[in-house]
């Protein structure tokens, strides 16, 4: 009986809440918070942001009503024409239930803007307005409401590029749980069946380089499930449902069984490291994505040459082959850094995680996703992240227990930029000639290598010396006049072996300097156009790079012999950030002269990559010192 | 750190691909446009391609738009794909066709659709066969053929089948033009002309390039006239039927009651007795009170709306802001007329584009004491009586009445008018410069100051900095004073403390000074090895900066570099340097006097450039007394 009550008083409320939504409106006389003095200066502020959304089992899907209300104030003119447009839609969805839009006057008349200044496209019944007669000081605020959104997840971002007084958004549903995720500094209470998420004085989001970017944003990200059906929005069964024994794809048992075979994937004279590379390697050389109306097949035997496969073909081949292979494997649902972090607990589905594979007896990580990355670490842009573990076992069903993983970031000795730079002054001193031999490794060696092979398979040589200019003579005014690379073959990724650059060029204009009869030789120049902060005095987020790295230059200049050196100390830098007994950052160059060679040595480390606001200046320093660096000339005397 | 690494992921991401790939290319593209006369007047375009697809990577090629408008119908679309390696064909059915709204940038409103489609059942090394029809409903809006595209093509042709009834225009614009074979058949009851160009390489996009119309060969075709029963009726083919059209189409506008904006006008002039501060009161208050937003929905691509219902909604597109300011001047006793321009988009004049190809924008032509001023309110931050700069030397339509037309130009501005000035107060500490800069900023400059002060609220000090230290991101500027009147003829100023370490070498009793701290144009080399098409600049401009640097005490002047003055009609510079006992002033002067700067002009270009940058790189020693 109390189960029945139950029952009869949730499905009271759901009604009571969709009814709820359908009869929003706005108050008669709104009365809005004064904008705080911090947001004085913007050039107009959000004084009201009010999102709801409803959602039901409908017939086939979920439905939703999406409701949003929002009251902006215009304090300059110059807003006016980004804030003036209203479009009432979201995704494809475009049904509109409620739509109106008003203009408060500072001395508080309201103007309604009528109904059939709402305009709607021809095909795609998009419903649109443009606020008429809007003025410094106006406010305008707007309502719309959508209905029977075919939607259950999606990401709502809250902050953006002007200040927030207030953000409300209240989820409630009939016969629908929610889970939601929030990042920023957000509120969360459940109140009568009903989840609210506030947000009080959201500052405006500013752009600054090399941050976590949506990451940091202020968000609500939330997955509807059907209340009383087993939560398959958590892990456990999202394995199970859609990873399974990875056969729900065109790769079947037998067709990896045979790939195993053809590959002598399970030679027993092989370490798991040399088989598992094997794999990889073939994979990688062999095997590319297929875009959506791409009608290629996959052909029978899978070590049939080029294939083209989806990517949860991709996922399976891998899997199936490692479990062919007896080798014990995890698949890791993980999320790109940049975008957030992963909620180990449920999927979202309108979040974009994705999948690396975690080899525990080697300690190695296999990217089936990812063009370039190679079997051992992972991308870049998933170090320091945590993923949840499907368990791969041989001979045994996979399983998710709930482990965390947490990816290890990748050290800088990984990635490395080893130059060495010999120059030359043209006979009549008014250019250098440039030889330059540039090793990469790491990621850059590996985004090298693939850039290349692209490249030439598209038979572009302009694009080709494009690219050479690009990563050779960076910010250099320079005619490139040979060039060639070295351990091209992407094998050379699985043993790091670096990716060389040879290149030989002739400075055009700006490298050289005079004063009097003094010559200054701009050789800072040659390592390339190098990052700065010098504008970027204060920091507000974070800094947070793709990958540590190391540079190593050698400058060898042949000193012409009508000159003499007359200096050469700005070639001596040392910018060193220490924390915890432990070098995080530095730039250092040394200088000599060698016979009738000036010799100038740079090391530039990047141990770390991610830098707390307590740490920005020294790490702006060292950026800078980078930068300055380029700057920094030889001065040459003539001989009497 | 090495700036290319943090980029090179974005800027050269491919997908996988293998060593058989090349690019794709169209074997052929043809149009048909027939022109016909049986009753009525009918024009057709049938459109036909075949494209060979190397590799599939590229999701944009397996997908195939047409676009029209309510000007237009779309109908009879095939395409048919063929497997290379298999000879399997597949057809298009008809039911995979979308047709959907397309959303333009910067427009709020139109009527753009489009028909598209994803080919079917494409596979690398494949053939994609590609045809359909394009009714034309106004004969007078007919499309320009483009030779030239994104992807290379072995033969482009279009042939216009005319009825002998039928007189049409036509001129190819752009570049290779001489390579186009043009042939003319004259048949029974009609004639056919075709151009064909072989061997079309792929657009390479070049920084500053100018638009498609300057340099991808094309054909732009018109209808002059239709004979019938011994009437000829005329549609377009010379300025006069065009303007006689665009006549047609502004007459029956501003019905609706203007009081208002009368009073409003009268209010903005009120205690203005000149013509000219009249005008600028008015231009002033559109441009501040009227938001820029377009709308291209049938005819209202082509009327203004009325100028009351403007004013009230207190925004529009160009149309809508030179009709609402025409009628205010018109409120405030002045000469003015709605005025029809093809912005340096549209490289053609209307004596040989007589079509409405070559224009796409209006304005209002103020004429005050015999002299023509152009204004373009949609240019928000522009000051009075400045053009826009995408107008500037562009032919402009001045309808003068129902039946009278002008055509003039508008003059490019002068560089004097787009003036960068910095004075500043420096000397030498240690290895460091320091001091005082001020700086004035006009004409196109400090419009566009402006406008990225409007579009970038949360970083207003960046971008007053940036105005300077682009040339040498090193400088360090700390803003004591900004000074901008958007609306006011007088220039943007901003006062600055200065620091520029590591600036100065100092070896034993020698300080080498580089007194040149800003460097305009110095990334102005030309690539002419590599560089194919024109460089088109926004505006031209000036920069005069006078540098004035105290001796450091004990020391004087060793070394001082020669003077260097170099003018030219394109551009120039002048660095002199001067000293008295306790300091050293150096006066440079750089201008950029040209907006479209052609290929024969590069070698000079790059001839100035690089003895600027030399006169740049020259250093002052000064040793101890």
């Amino acid at each position: 009986m109390k189960k029945i009550a139950l029952a009869i008083l949730l499905f009271l409320n759901s009604n009571l809440f969709s009814q709820k939504i359908k009869e929003y409106t706005w108050d008669e006389k709104p009365i809005f918070a004064e904008v705080p003095a911090q947001f004085k200066d913007a050039p107009a502020v959000v004084l009201k942001d009010n999102r709801e959304i409803f959602v039901r089992v409908g017939y086939y899907a979920f439905a939703s009503f999406i409701m949003r209300h929002e009251a902006i104030k215009i304090i300059k003119s110059s807003a006016i024409n980004d804030y003036n447009k209203v479009k009432a839609v979201n995704g494809l969805t475009r049904s509109v239930r409620d739509f109106h839009a008003r203009i408060i006057k500072p001395n508080g008349n309201i103007e309604v803007l009528a109904e059939d200044k709402i305009s709607e496209t021809e095909v795609g019944k998009v419903k649109s307005l443009v606020f008429e007669g809007v003025q410094e000081g106006d406010i305008i605020e707007y309502y719309y409401i959508l209905k029977e959104v075919p939607q259950s997840s999606d990401v709502e971002m809250i902050q953006r590029e002007i200040p927030i007084l207030e953000s409300k958004m209240e989820f409630s549903a009939n016969g629908v749980t929610f889970n939601i995720l929030t990042t920023g500094d957000l509120k969360r209470t459940e109140n009568d069946g009903k989840t609210v998420i506030i947000g009080k004085n959201i500052p405006a989001y500013k752009e600054e380089v090399n941050t976590k970017k949506i990451a940091n944003l202020y968000k609500i990200i939330y997955q509807a499930y059907t209340t009383g059906v087993a939560n398959n929005t958590s892990w456990q069964p999202y394995f199970t449902n859609v990873l399974g024994k990875f056969k729900g794809t065109e790769i079947s048992k037998g067709k990896s069984k045979n790939f195993v075979k053809n590959l002598n994937l399970n030679d027993n004279s092989k370490t798991i490291d040399q088989r598992i590379t094997a794999l990889d390697l073939y994979i990688k050389s062999n095997f590319e994505f297929k875009d959506r109306g791409d009608a290629t097949k996959l052909k029978k035997d899978l070590v049939d040459g080029k294939q083209k496969v989806t990517y949860l073909e991709m996922l399976s081949l891998v899997a199936m082959a490692l479990t062919e292979m007896k080798i014990h494997f995890q698949v890791v649902a993980t999320m790109d850094r940049f975008l957030g972090d992963l909620d180990t607990n449920n999927v979202y589905y309108a979040f974009p995680f994705t999948y690396v594979i975690y080899i525990p007896d080697t300690k190695k990580f296999l990217s089936p996703f990812d063009d370039f990355a190679n079997y051992g670490y992972v991308p870049a842009e998933l170090q320091k992240t945590s993923g949840i573990i499907y368990d791969c076992k041989p001979n045994e069903r996979p399983k998710c227990d709930y482990e965390i993983i947490n990816i290890p970031f990748t050290p800088s000795e990984f990635t490395t930029t080893k130059t060495q730079i010999l120059l030359k002054l043209t006979p009549d001193s008014q250019n250098v000639l440039i030889d330059k031999t540039m090793a990469n490794t790491g990621y850059l060696g590996q985004i090298c290598r693939g850039n290349i092979r692209e490249i030439k398979n598209l038979d572009d040589t302009l694009q080709l010396e494009k690219y050479v200019n690009y990563v050779c003579l960076n910010g250099i005014e320079a005619k490139l006049v040979d060039y060639s690379f070295e351990n091209e073959p992407i094998d050379n990724n699985y043993t790091n072996t670096p990716f060389i650059f040879k290149c030989k060029a002739e400075t055009k204009t700006d490298f050289i300097e005079t004063a009097g009869n003094l010559l200054l030789v701009n050789l800072g120049k040659a390592i390339g156009l190098q990052t700065n902060l010098y504008q970027e005095t204060t920091r507000e987020q974070i800094v947070e790079l793709q990958y540590a790295k190391k540079y190593q230059h050698q400058i060898i200049f042949d000193i012409p012999s009508n000159y003499d050196v007359e200096s050469f100390k700005d070639f001596v830098v040392n910018k060193t950030f220490m924390k915890n007994n432990a070098i995080i950052c530095s730039f250092i160059s040394t200088a000599k002269i060698e016979k009738s060679q000036l010799i100038i040595d740079v090391i530039e480390s990047y141990d770390e990559i991610t830098f707390d606001l307590n740490d920005y200046n020294s790490y702006r320093d060292v950026i800078n010192a980078s930068s300055d660096f380029t700057k920094a000339a030889v001065i040459l005397r003539p001989k009497n | 750190m090495n700036k290319f690494i943090g980029i090179t992921l974005l800027l050269f991401l491919f997908q996988k691909t293998f060593s058989q790939d090349k690019k794709s290319f169209y074997y052929y593209e043809n149009e048909t446009i027939t022109l016909k006369f049986d009753k009525k007047l009918e024009v057709v375009k049938a459109y036909e391609s075949s494209k060979y697809i190397s590799k599939t990577k590229d999701n944009n090629e397996l997908i195939e738009s047409v676009g029209f408008d309510s000007f237009s119908d779309v109908d009879h679309i095939e395409a048919l794909t063929t497997n290379l390696d298999t000879n399997k064909k597949s057809a298009l059915s008809s039911y995979n066709i979308v047709t959907s709204d397309v959303n333009l940038e910067n427009i709020y409103k139109s009527d753009y659709k489009k028909k598209s489609f994803h080919y079917p059942g494409v596979t690398d090394n494949s053939t994609v066969n590609f045809k359909y029809t394009k009714k034309f409903k106004e004969p007078k809006l007919l499309e320009p053929f483009y030779f030239q595209n994104g992807t290379k093509c072995l033969s482009s042709k279009i042939s216009i089948v005319v009825d002998n009834s039928i007189e049409i225009g036509y001129k190819l614009f752009g570049l290779g033009t001489d390579k186009i074979v043009f042939t003319e058949q004259q048949r029974e009851k009609d004639r056919v002309l075709t151009w064909e160009l072989k061997d079309i390489p792929e657009i390479q996009a070049e920084y500053e390039m100018p638009s498609r119309s300057y340099i991808l060969p094309h054909l732009i075709y018109y209808l002059k006239n239709v004979s019938n029963n011994g009437i000829k009726t005329e549609y377009l083919g010379t300025t006069a039927n065009l303007y006689k059209w665009y006549s047609t189409l502004a007459k029956e506008i501003n019905k609706t009651n203007q009081d208002a904006l009368k009073l409003k006008t009268l209010e903005i002039i009120q205690n203005k007795t000149l013509e000219i501060d009249k005008a600028k009161a008015i231009y002033d208050w559109v441009q501040e009170n009227l938001s820029y937003v377009a709308f291209e929905d049938g005819m209202g691509g082509f009327i203004p709306r009325e100028a009351a219902a403007i004013f009230t909604r207190r925004f529009g597109d160009c149309k809508d802001m030179a009709n609402i300011m025409n009628e205010m001047l018109h409120y405030a006793g002045l000469k003015s007329y709605l005025t029809w321009i093809g912005t340096r988009h549209k490289n053609y004049t209307y004596a040989e584009v007589p079509s409405p190809v070559a224009d796409n924008h209006m304005i209002t032509c103020l004429e005050i004491g015999g002299k023509k001023i152009f204004l373009d309110a949609t240019g928000k931050y522009i000051q009075f009586p400045l053009p826009t700069d995408m107008i500037q030397g562009k032919e402009a339509l001045i309808g003068i009445d129902a039946t009278h037309f002008e055509i003039a130009k508008v003059p490019e501005m002068d560089k004097k008018l787009n003036t960068i000035s910095i004075n500043s107060k420096l000397k030498v500490d240690g290895s460091s410069i320091v001091g005082e800069i001020k700086t004035s900023i006009s004409g196109t400059n400090k419009s566009m100051l402006a406008a990225y002060l409007a579009n970038n609220h949360q970083k207003e000090k960046e971008i007053w900095k940036r105005m300077l230290i682009n040339s040498n991101e090193k400088i360090v500027l700390e803003a004591k004073q900004t000074d901008l009147k958007i609306y006011e003829n007088t220039p943007a100023t901003a006062t600055f403390d200065l620091t520029l370490t590591d600036w100065i070498k100092q070896i034993d009793a020698k300080i080498i000074l580089k007194p040149i701290l800003f460097f305009p144009l110095r990334n102005d080399f030309i690539d002419i090895d590599k560089r194919k098409y024109p460089i088109e600049k926004d505006f031209k401009s000036i920069t005069k900066i006078n540098y004035s640097f105290e001796i450091p005490d004990g020391y004087k002047v060793d070394f001082l570099p020669t003077n260097n003055d170099i003018q030219t009609d394109l551009i120039g510079f002048s660095i002199a340097y001067n000293q008295t006992a306790t300091t050293i002033t150096v006066n440079q002067e750089v201008y950029n006097n040209v907006l479209l700067l052609e290929n024969k002009d590069f070698n000079t270009w790059n001839s100035v450039i690089k003895k600027m940058i030399n006169q740049y790189n020259q250093s002052i020693i000064l040793i101890k007394k």
